[in-house]
C-alpha cells in the first residue's frame, strides 16, 4: 500500500475534523491523513521542521483541507507561505470554512487556493460535500507532475 | 429913553430885523432836500428855493408868479384838488398828503406836502407855505419791503411739511401756518393764543420741558430736539423742533420761532434698519461656527465672536489682517477663497485653522460670496464648522462597523461549528445506532437535529441582514417589471404544486441598487407565495405607479393577510405574526426589505385584514435621482 499521505488535514475544531474525517472514510479516502491542528503546525509538516524534522513520510500531500480560522497562523497565512515556497507551492488546496464572507473568498483566490468550500451545517449536505471534494482531488485529479 | 435913543433903537431893531430875515431867508433858499415855496392867497407862487429848483426842475425866475396847481397831475387837477389843499389847509391850519407829483420834465415823483396858511400880524391871510419832499425813492423801498413780507407770510404760510408757528415771549402761540395744521391737527384759530405746551407729552410736561427749551433757545440762540409731540386727537408723532428766539430792532426779546417736522417716518425707518441691522448682526454672533467675511484682496472684513475663540485672536486685530494666516496650510485657505471668488461658492472645502496658542482645529468651509445693491461681489462670507467632533464620531463608527465585521464573521464561523457538530454526530447517532434507538428515541433525536438547522437558517438571516446594513449601494436605473419577472421565475421551487395567477402590471423604472431591489422583491413575492397557500385562487399582483415625488410599488395578494392591530411588528427583526406550524419562517425577511429600502431613502408599509389579503408598498426615489447622480459623477 501507497504510504504517502494523500491529504493534510488542517482543522482546529476536532468535531468538524471528526466529520471530515468520517464522511472520507465512508468512501475510503481517509488512509492516508494526517491531520494537524494549528497553522504553524501545518507549515512544520508541510517544510518538515519542528516535530516533523524527522518525519519518515512524505511532506508533500495530493491535497490539503484547510480551515480559516486558525490558532498561532491563519489559514491565509498558511497558505501565503507555502504558496511562496518552491516544493510546495503547487500542492492543490481547498479551503474549508464556515465563513461566507466575500473578503474571505477574495483574499483565498488571490492567494492562488485551487477551491473554496463553505461546510454546510446538514451532516448530509456536510458529508456529502466532504465525499466529493476527495473523490475529485484524490482520484479525479491529476496532480501537477513538477512538484 | 429919549426919542434919538428910540430911534437907534428901533432902527437896531429893525437892522437885526433885516439881519435875521435875510439869515433865514439864505438858509430856506440853500435848503436842497425840501422844495420850501410861498404861495399867495390865490395860489400863486412868490418864492422858491433851492429844493424847489433841484426837486421840481424850475428856475426861479420861470416859476415865480406862476400857479403851484402846476405841479398836480392831470388827475389830480380834475378833482380841483389844489383849491381843495389850499381850503383845508386855511380852515384846518395844515394839509398833508403823500402823493404824485409833475416835474418840469413831465416826469412823476411820489411827494410828501405839507401846506400851511401864513397870516400876518393883523390876522389877515397872506399866503401859505408848501414844504414838498420827494419821497419816490423811500416809497419805493417800503413797497419792495412791504411785498417782500408779504412774499415772506405767504410762502411760510404755506408750507405743507413744516409747521411754522411763532410764539411770544411766554410761550403762547401767535401764528400758524398750514404745515402746522397738518403736522399737529389744530385749526389756526384754535389754537393761536393758547401755550405751547399743550403740544408736549405728559412726561415732557411733568419734567418742565417746554420752558426749558424756551429758556435754551434764548440763551443760546437755538434749540434743537428730536422728541414724542401730541397732536389734537393725542395721538403721538416723533418731531425734530427748532426753537429760535426773535429780537425786535431794540433787541428786545420778541418771541420765539418754532418749526417742527414730522420724522416719524424716517425714525421708524431707520429703528426698522437698526433692528434689523441688529437682528443680523445677533444670528451671526450666535453662531457657534466661526463666521469670516474675506475681502477679494483676501483680508478679514468681519467676523463674529466664535472666530475669536478659534483663532484666540481680538476682533479688531483679526479684521484687515491676511485670512490665510489663521491656517496651518494657507496655501490650501487662499486656494478655498479664490475658488469661492471664481466659483460663487464653496462646500465642506477641509481645512485645519490654528488657535494663538497652537491648538488646532479641523474645520469644514463653507463659503458663498456677497454682493452690493448692483450685483457686484463685495466679499466671500464663509462659515468654518468645527468636525473634531464630527471626525471622533466617524472614527468611532468606523471602529465600531470594524467590531461588527468582526462579530459577523465570528458568529458565521463560530456559531456554525458547534451546530454542524450537533447535527453532524445526531444524524451519525441515528444511523450507527439504529438498531438500538427504538422509534421515540429516533423522534427525539430528529428534533434536535431539526433545531440545529433552524438556527443554522437564523444564523444565515443574520448574517445577511448585516450584510444588507453594510451593502455599498451602486444606483443605477432599473426595469422593475423585467427583475420582477426575473425574480419571479427564480421562486419556481416555492410554486410547485402551486396554481398562482400572477399580475405583473407596468412598473415605473427605479433608480436603485439591482442586489438590494432584487432581494425586497424576492421576500415580498415569496412571502406572498407562502401566505396564498391555501388559497382556493391565489392572486398575486404587482403594480406601481410615480407621484412626481416618488415611485410607490405594491405587492397585492389574497392570502391569510394578518391582523393591522400588529403592523408595527410587522418589520421588526424576528417578529412573526403567524406560528412556525402554519407558516415557516425566521422573521427576517420583512426587516431586510426594511433596511434596504430605508437605505434608498424610501417608505415600507402594509394594509390588510385576517384572511382578505395583504398588500405590501414601497417607495423608491423617481429614477431623475440617478440622473443627478450622473451629472455629479461628471463634474
Amino acid at each position: 500500500m501507497n504510504n504517502d499521505v494523500n491529504i493534510l488535514l488542517v482543522e482546529d475544531n476536532p468535531a468538524d475534523a471528526e466529520l471530515t474525517i468520517r464522511a472520507l472514510k465512508k468512501y475510503n479516502l481517509a488512509n492516508n491523513l494526517v491531520w494537524v491542528k494549528d497553522g504553524e503546525e501545518a507549515l512544520d509538516f508541510l517544510f518538515g521542521r519542528g516535530e516533523y524534522t524527522n518525519y519518515a513520510r512524505s511532506h508533500i500531500p495530493k491535497l490539503i483541507l484547510l480551515d480559516l480560522r486558525l490558532p498561532k497562523l491563519d489559514g491565509l497565512e498558511v497558505l501565503k507561505a507555502m504558496r511562496a515556497n518552491e516544493t510546495t507551492r503547487m500542492i492543490p488546496v481547498v479551503v474549508m470554512t464556515s465563513s461566507t464572507e466575500d473578503s474571505d473568498m477574495v483574499a483565498s483566490y488571490e492567494l492562488g487556493v485551487n477551491s473554496f468550500v463553505s461546510k454546510p451545517v446538514e451532516f448530509d449536505d456536510f458529508a456529502k460535500t466532504v465525499a466529493d471534494l476527495g473523490f475529485y482531488w484524490l482520484v479525479i485529479n491529476k496532480v501537477c507532475p513538477v512538484s | 429913553m429919549n426919542k434919538s435913543s428910540e430911534q437907534i433903537e428901533l432902527r437896531q431893531a429893525e437892522n437885526n430885523l433885516r439881519a435875521s430875515e435875510f439869515l433865514y431867508s439864505n438858509l430856506v433858499n440853500g435848503i436842497k432836500d425840501y422844495a420850501i415855496i410861498m404861495l399867495d392867497p390865490n395860489g400863486y407862487i412868490v418864492s422858491w428855493n433851492k429844493g424847489a429848483e433841484r426837486i421840481k426842475g424850475y428856475q426861479v425866475e420861470e416859476i415865480i408868479g406862476q400857479h403851484f396847481s402846476k405841479f398836480y397831475t392831470q388827475d389830480n387837477l380834475d378833482k380841483g384838488k389844489p383849491d381843495t389843499e389850499l381850503l383845508v389847509a386855511k380852515t384846518e391850519g395844515r394839509f398833508e398828503e403823500e402823493s404824485w407829483r409833475v416835474r418840469k420834465d413831465g416826469s412823476l415823483f411820489m411827494a410828501n406836502v405839507v401846506i400851511r396858511p401864513l397870516y400876518d400880524e393883523e390876522g389877515q391871510l397872506k399866503g401859505y407855505s408848501k414844504i414838498t419832499r420827494d419821497i419816490t425813492e423811500r416809497k419805493r423801498a417800503e413797497n419792495a419791503l412791504k411785498a417782500s413780507e408779504l412774499r415772506f407770510t405767504t410762502l411760510v404760510d404755506n408750507v405743507k411739511d413744516y409747521a411754522i408757528f411763532i410764539l411770544d415771549p411766554n410761550g403762547y402761540i401767535t401764528s400758524w401756518n398750514i404745515g402746522a395744521e397738518r403736522i399737529k391737527g389744530y385749526e389756526a384759530e384754535e389754537i393761536i393764543g393758547r401755550h405751547f405746551s399743550k403740544l408736549y407729552t405728559q412726561d415732557d410736561l411733568d419734567q418742565g420741558k417746554p420752558e426749558a427749551e424756551l429758556l435754551i433757545a434764548k440763551t443760546e440762540g437755538r434749540f434743537e430736539v428730536e422728541s414724542w409731540r401730541v397732536r389734537k386727537d393725542d395721538s403721538k408723532f416723533i418731531a425734530n423742533v427748532i426753537i429760535s428766539p426773535l429780537y425786535d430792532d431794540c433787541c428786545q426779546l420778541n418771541g420765539y420761532c418754532n418749526i417742527t417736522r414730522d420724522i416719524t417716518a424716517r425714525i421708524l425707518a431707520e429703528q426698522q434698519l437698526q433692528t434689523s441691522a441688529n437682528y443680523a448682526r445677533s444670528l451671526v454672533e450666535a453662531s457657534l461656527d466661526p463666521l469670516i467675511t474675506i475681502s477679494a484682496q483676501g483680508n478679514i472684513m468681519d467676523v463674529n465672536k466664535a472666530a475669536e475663540l478659534m483663532t484666540g485672536v481680538k476682533r479688531n486685530q483679526l479684521i484687515g489682517s491676511d485670512f490665510c494666516g489663521y491656517f496651518t496650510e494657507p496655501k490650501q485657505a487662499r486656494v478655498a477663497y479664490m475658488q469661492a471668488f471664481s466659483q460663487g461658492s464653496i462646500s465642506d472645502y477641509a481645512l485645519i485653522m490654528r488657535h494663538r496658542s497652537g491648538k488646532i482645529t479641523e474645520v469644514f468651509f463653507n463659503a458663498n460670496v456677497f454682493r452690493d445693491q448692483y450685483g457686484a461681489v463685495v466679499g466671500v462670507l464663509a462659515l468654518a464648522r468645527d468636525v473634531t467632533k464630527t471626525k471622533q464620531i466617524e472614527d468611532e463608527l468606523r471602529q465600531l462597523n470594524n467590531d461588527l465585521e468582526n462579530f459577523s464573521y465570528c458568529v458565521s464561523h463560530d456559531l456554525r461549528a458547534p451546530l454542524r457538530a450537533i447535527h453532524g454526530f445526531t444524524t451519525i447517532l441515528r444511523e450507527e445506532y439504529a438498531t438500538i434507538l427504538d422509534e421515540e428515541g429516533q423522534r427525539l433525536f430528529k428534533i434536535v437535529s431539526d433545531n440545529a438547522k433552524k438556527m443554522g437558517q437564523l444564523i444565515d438571516d443574520i448574517l445577511f441582514l448585516s450584510r444588507a446594513n453594510r451593502l455599498e449601494m451602486q444606483l443605477n436605473f432599473i426595469d422593475m417589471k423585467m427583475l420582477a419577472q426575473e425574480v419571479w421565475n427564480e421562486l419556481a421551487a416555492d410554486r410547485v404544486g402551486r396554481t398562482i395567477d400572477f399580475r405583473l402590471m407596468d412598473l415605473p423604472v427605479a433608480c436603485a441598487d439591482t442586489t438590494a431591489i432584487r432581494e425586497v422583491l424576492q421576500n415580498l413575492l415569496s412571502n406572498a407565495i407562502k401566505f396564498t397557500r391555501g388559497c382556493d385562487s391565489a392572486l398575486i399582483e404587482l403594480t406601481g405607479y410615480k407621484n412626481g415625488i416618488e415611485n410607490v410599488y405594491s405587492v397585492q395578494d389574497n392570502g391569510v393577510g394578518f391582523d393591522m392591530q400588529y403592523s408595527n411588528k410587522l418589520f421588526g427583526l424576528f417578529q412573526r405574526l403567524h406560528s412556525m406550524t402554519e407558516f415557516e419562517g425566521t422573521g427576517v425577511g420583512l426587516a431586510i426589505v426594511k433596511r434596504f429600502i430605508i437605505k434608498h431613502g424610501g417608505r415600507v408599509w402594509a394594509v390588510s385584514k385576517p384572511n382578505q389579503g395583504a398588500t405590501f408598498c414601497f417607495t423608491l426615489p423617481p429614477e431623475t435621482n440617478c440622473n443627478q447622480f450622473k451629472d455629479f459623477d461628471n463634474e
